[in-house]
């Protein structure tokens, strides 16, 4: 067993003259939630379907949980597209337990599995229903039963809170939490980063059909090479002025905004204003937020971009990821 | 057969044979079909009892034959002799007509039957049928006049008419055959066939559709092949077909057993006697085959269409070719029935796309010798594995398109790489 659950290898694929996605190399581990970030029409879709082989590759190598995408691969994966869709006359329970079915699933397990999740989406009265009488939301639910419901190793979701309402959204986020506790692999993707800040312990970054960042979210911040420290005190906050690795402070009374060096210890500032004698009444380290470090890079990358393709890429500045 | 194809197969009859369609074009169809056989009949024997009787005045110029008329006519006309002094050209007539309250005109010319003819002016459109009773009453009053006039006065002309019925049977290894049983079979068969090929290709057309604009498709190609998407969607649809014609075979038995035996005494009495017709097992197995491996092959090209489109009305423009391939079979099973071993024939039944409605109409009426019968099966099963084939490949690139048509070197395209 390897430890990626995912590994995307040099993926490039153009449609006509559009590139959707260039040279992408992808590593999700094993256990990890992942997010895949990035602006509308970035590419993050047909990322998504070049992982589950809905689509083929112009270059480059696809592995699913160390194999090539196969029968017996797709039956350990639980997919949401971004685009959802049910058979619209099936009945609920039923829809699902065809779903199952199809990822390998005995028909009554996938039959009893359905109705658990059901009852705990509190969609149960639902169950022989149509899928076309219920409201738009429930049948996202149901959508989105149907990517566990066959307990996958693997669960990749595009776009999964899409459209929900925040009490759904919190549901969502809780059954994704849980599967990954009991060893599931969970990649979504989201334009929103403030999901994935909160979710994820991992992200990857494309803008303009490009990865612009990748890595584990704490490294990430930690590199961004960017400290601020919020600090309160009681006293005389003169002696900040006296520390070298202070680069810039913004004075608020007994409220202080502090910008440290790169490299700096934070703990050194705290030293310094015990030392100093003064009373700290709060002590906050402020990491830059990832919709900072994003906007940082989405921007310096397309500008060296065009750099060194020319106006090429210019042209094309926003790529639709269709079909 | 995986356990996928299985479950898709159930998925698309199931939902199927559920709807309120399934229940209305099980009966409906059968009730379409015998009112395109037996209404148009039925509707110009009931319109003909229902005409009102047509008052005509007769200006006979020579052989004295209005009051024959007056005899050999059927009830719908009542004759008024005209003076013959009353005009002879078509002015004088319509004069006639339009100064008197009679319905029509007739006039006799001197030489009538000697190459002389007869002209009729009406107020009115006449029907078909009175036109064809005014016809065989000059026929009648003609020959009763002709006879007549050389001296034999008391002929009856109906007897002197009279004909005989002819028994056309055909002797086979298979025992006697009454020909217009199996005429009758026949064109079931090609009805059948043709009405199924229509109705659930188009079907087919409109379940792949479904999926493509319901965005269920991104799902069921995350989680199966194309192929067993298609096969699943063939299975599924044709068992449904199947169960229908099931039904429908069924309640005709049903109806033939009890109407037949009923009806035993009246049958026999023209000849028919119920104890020597045998169900013919054979016949109806090759039909069913012939259906079965047809049904496949439009199945897969009904599939291709639905795959590289993505909206109804494009839908129409690509089914149309297909639905007339099929509206051509069945017009040369018509022409098929009348002359079953003409080279037309043969050649109709070699074509995969018309052989399966030929084929088991010929084989009701007439031999299909084995050759033909080996030639035309292999090219059915080679161009059906052939349009799966290619379906297949459309059906992986397209199912996913959506938005324009393709043109046909796109199509191409999809071929090679699908």
């Amino acid at each position: 067993m390897t430890e990626m659950a995912i590994r995307l290898q040099g993926v490039s694929k153009s449609f006509g003259a559009q590139t959707a996605v260039d040279e992408l190399d992808l590593h999700v581990p094993r256990g990890s939630i992942y997010g895949l970030l990035g602006p509308n029409g970035a590419g993050k879709t047909t990322a998504i379907r070049i992982m589950l082989d809905i689509i083929g590759p112009d270059r480059g190598e696809v592995e699913l949980l160390g194999s090539p995408v196969d029968d017996a691969v797709r039956e350990r994966v639980g997919y949401l597209p971004e685009e959802r869709g049910l058979y619209q006359k099936m009945r609920v329970a039923e829809h699902l337990a065809f779903l199952g079915v199809l990822k390998g699933m005995r028909r009554d397990a996938a039959r009893r599995e359905a109705e658990r999740w059901l009852e705990r989406m509190e969609l149960i009265d639902r169950a022989n229903d149509a899928v076309e009488t219920l409201s738009k939301g429930m049948q996202q639910k149901v959508q989105f039963l149907s990517t566990v419901l066959h307990r996958p190793e693997l669960l990749i979701l595009d776009e999964p809170f899409a459209g929900l309402d925040p009490l759904n959204v919190d549901l969502l986020k809780e059954i994704i939490l849980e599967r990954s506790r009991e060893g599931a692999t969970v990649l979504f993707s989201t334009h929103l980063i403030e999901d994935a800040e909160r979710l994820c312990d991992r992200v990857c970054m494309i803008a303009g059909a490009r990865k612009v960042l990748d890595g584990r979210l704490v490294e990430i911040k930690a590199s961004a090479g960017r400290q601020e420290v919020a600090l309160g005190v009681d006293g005389d906050a003169d002696f900040l002025r006296e520390l070298p690795f202070v680069v810039r402070i913004s004075d608020h009374g007994n409220y202080f905004e502090v910008r440290l060096a790169d490299g700096a210890d934070p703990q050194e500032l705290l030293r310094a204003a015990l030392e100093a004698g003064v009373a700290v009444r709060h002590f906050e380290l402020v990491e830059p937020s990832l919709r900072e470090i994003f906007l940082d890079r989405a921007g310096r990358r397309s500008a060296d971009s065009i750099g060194r393709t020319g106006g090429e890429r210019a042209a094309h500045p926003r790529l639709r990821a269709s079909p | 057969m995986t356990a996928k194809v299985w479950a898709i197969t159930r998925r698309e009859y199931l939902e199927r044979v559920r709807t309120r369609w399934f229940l209305i074009s099980t009966f409906g169809l059968p009730l379409v079909l015998v009112a395109l056989m037996f209404l148009p009949n039925y509707l110009i024997s009931r319109g003909g009892s229902g005409d009102s009787s047509i008052r005509v005045g007769v200006v006979d110029l020579g052989r004295g034959m209005s009051e024959e008329l007056g005899r050999t006519l059927e009830e719908g006309w009542i004759v008024k002799p005209l003076e013959s002094s009353a005009g002879d050209t078509e002015g004088d007539l319509r004069q006639i007509l339009l100064r008197s309250d009679l319905d029509a005109v007739l006039l006799l010319s001197a030489d009538i039957g000697e190459g002389g003819e007869a002209r009729l002016l009406t107020r009115q459109a006449i029907s078909s049928r009175q036109e064809r009773a005014m016809r065989l009453g000059i026929r009648d009053a003609l020959v009763t006049v002709r006879l007549r006039e050389r001296g034999l006065d008391e002929v009856n002309t109906d007897w002197l008419l009279r004909g005989a019925d002819l028994q056309v049977t055909r002797i086979s290894a298979e025992g006697e055959q009454s020909r217009e049983i199996f005429q009758a079979l026949a064109l079931v068969f090609a009805g059948v066939t043709y009405m199924m090929f229509l109705v659930y290709g188009q079907l087919i057309v409109r379940a792949v559709l479904e999926e493509k604009t319901s965005y269920v498709v991104e799902v069921m190609v995350s989680s199966v092949r194309p192929w067993e998407m298609m096969l699943g969607k063939m299975f599924g649809v044709g068992a449904v077909g199947l169960t229908q014609i099931g039904i429908w075979v069924v309640v005709a038995g049903l109806l033939a057993t009890f109407g037949l035996s009923g009806a035993a005494a009246a049958l026999a009495e023209r000849g028919i006697d119920l104890s020597q017709l045998r169900f013919p097992v054979g016949l109806f197995a090759w039909a069913l085959t012939y259906f079965v491996l047809g049904y496949f092959l439009y199945a897969g090209l009904f599939l291709a269409a639905g795959a590289s489109l993505s909206n109804e009305q494009d839908a129409q423009q690509v089914v149309t070719p297909l639905v007339l391939l099929i509206v051509v079979g069945f017009v040369l099973v018509i022409s098929v029935i009348e002359t079953p071993d003409s080279p037309w024939a043969v050649v109709g039944s070699l074509i995969p796309l018309f052989s399966p409605m030929i084929v088991p109409a010929r084989m009701a009426i007439s031999h299909v010798p084995f050759w033909e019968l080996a030639v035309s099966l292999t090219l059915l099963v080679l161009s059906l594995l052939g349009a799966a084939w290619l379906a297949g490949r459309i059906y992986r690139v397209g199912v996913l398109m959506r938005g324009k048509r393709p043109s046909l070197p796109e199509l191409l395209r999809w071929v090679r790489h699908g």
